[in-house]
């Protein structure tokens, strides 16, 4: 269990039609597309200073109408590869080992 | 996740990406070419800013540009600064960083500002100096840009070549390549904001533009600048996807382009994004240039149509200024050949 903020180094936006995000990682200089239940799990993110991965995954299946159980490996898996692109922190830290 | 071009996802959907917004006109340097025809306007309010910021937020607008005058003479720089990159805006700075200190320095750093940059005509002060009008400037800007460039934030200096410093780009050059600094140079300038031409006068003689023009497109686009232009070519790209907000909230298609569309204060951002005379001059290609279209220089040429609409007050005819530097390039094209 860990919770999920957004590193600091980051510039990100959603596109008007709300369809479409990105995110920008300044310190390796690279764009990632956001798209479907990635946009829905960023957004619901972006609304928190910090989330629980639990408080994440119930607030994604409230979306979605199912149960949680239901998408806790694919959000797990998600967050993890966000962690990865060094977008988000865990507990305060990011890939970078770097403690916000 | 794959990489993905943003700048063109924008255009192609009518997405506006970037607003260059003029803090103040207050400035510290008294450059002799600069357009601005006043630097007495301290700008909008720290509330009104945020309320603007809040709005190009949700338009969608992703870089905010900062530019003055001088940004760092208002007092609430930092917080402005900050405040946009809390909403997560990529942020770029154009200041002459004379006024920057090492603490400014550390929290623009911790605030990740994506790029700061500046201005720099000579490394000899007294070169400097005479385009300034500041003393030791040329010292002042290499010594806070070179601590600025140890960081992470990207640097990157500016040089207008004129008459007076028409031998500067190497020193600057190496200045640039010895700290990791980006370095773009031009022969570029603007008329005043009224359409006033007599800043032009300061240009290069055709001797010292014939010199260095190679040189000055090789930095900027690694070769001596030659484009077909094809008749479906829009007049400008940046059309497509900037704005540029005054320091009085008012609107204008860039920053060199000072025909009025509208007031960020009084009118809704999409309204001014999606008004009549930017679709028409974002619908205007080559094409419609009947003078430049069949030019034999037209392939060396870049032309700016909102400075030619200051100047002429019609965006489709010829700027001279553009055909001397067309000009250039196709003397030293046939010299090389």
């Amino acid at each position: 269990m860990y919770n999920i903020a957004f590193a600091t180094h980051i510039s990100w936006q959603i596109l008007p039609d709300q369809h479409f995000g990105f995110v920008y990682n300044i310190k390796e200089k690279k764009y990632y597309a956001l798209e479907d239940t990635e946009l829905v799990v960023w957004n619901i993110i972006s609304q928190h200073k910090e989330i629980s991965l639990n408080s994440l995954i119930d607030t994604v299946a409230t979306y979605y109408c199912i149960n949680s159980e239901d998408i806790e490996h694919d959000i797990s898996e998600f967050i993890d590869s966000l962690f990865e692109i060094g977008v988000i922190t865990k507990n305060g830290r990011d890939k970078y080992k770097k403690s916000i | 996740m794959e990489e993905i071009n943003i700048k063109s996802l924008y255009s192609k959907n009518n997405y506006m990406y970037r607003a260059i917004i003029e803090l103040t006109t207050l400035c510290n340097f008294k450059c002799i070419h600069c357009f601005l025809e006043q630097h007495t306007n301290p700008g909008l309010s720290t509330q009104k800013l945020k309320e603007i910021i809040d709005e190009l937020r949700d338009f969608g607008v992703y870089e905010l540009q900062f530019t003055g005058g001088e940004i760092f003479m208002r007092k609430d720089i930092m917080e402005i600064i900050r405040y946009a990159r809390e909403l997560k805006f990529k942020v770029s700075l154009l200041t002459n960083v004379s006024l920057i200190s090492d603490e400014m320095i550390h929290d623009l750093e911790s605030l990740y500002v994506e790029i700061i940059s500046t201005t720099l005509f000579s490394t000899d002060n007294e070169v400097n100096d005479k385009i300034t009008q500041t003393n030791n400037s040329a010292t002042v800007v290499m010594d806070t840009i070179k601590k600025i460039a140890t960081t992470d934030i990207q640097t990157e200096i500016k040089t207008v070549l004129m008459k007076d410093n028409a031998d500067a780009v190497d020193n600057i050059r190496k200045f640039c390549t010895d700290n990791n600094i980006l370095f773009l140079a031009t022969e570029g300038l603007f008329p005043s904001v009224s359409g006033d031409e007599s800043i032009r006068n300061l240009k290069m003689t055709d001797k010292q533009l014939c010199r260095n023009i190679r040189c000055l497109d090789e930095i900027r686009f690694g070769a001596l600048y030659s484009k077909e232009k094809l008749s479906t070519d829009s007049i400008c790209c940046e059309l497509h996807y900037s704005l540029f907000i005054d320091s009085y909230g008012d609107v204008y298609p860039c920053n060199l382009w000072f025909k009025k569309i509208g007031n960020i204060t009084e009118d809704k951002i999409a309204d001014i994004w999606n008004c009549d005379f930017l679709k028409k001059i974002r619908n205007t290609t080559w094409r419609d240039l009947t003078e430049c279209y069949k030019c034999k220089n037209n392939k060396y040429c870049i032309r700016c149509s909102g400075i030619v609409d200051n100047i002429k007050g019609n965006y489709l005819l010829s700027d001279p200024y553009a055909c001397r530097t067309s000009w250039a390039r196709s003397k030293v094209n046939k010299q090389s050949t």
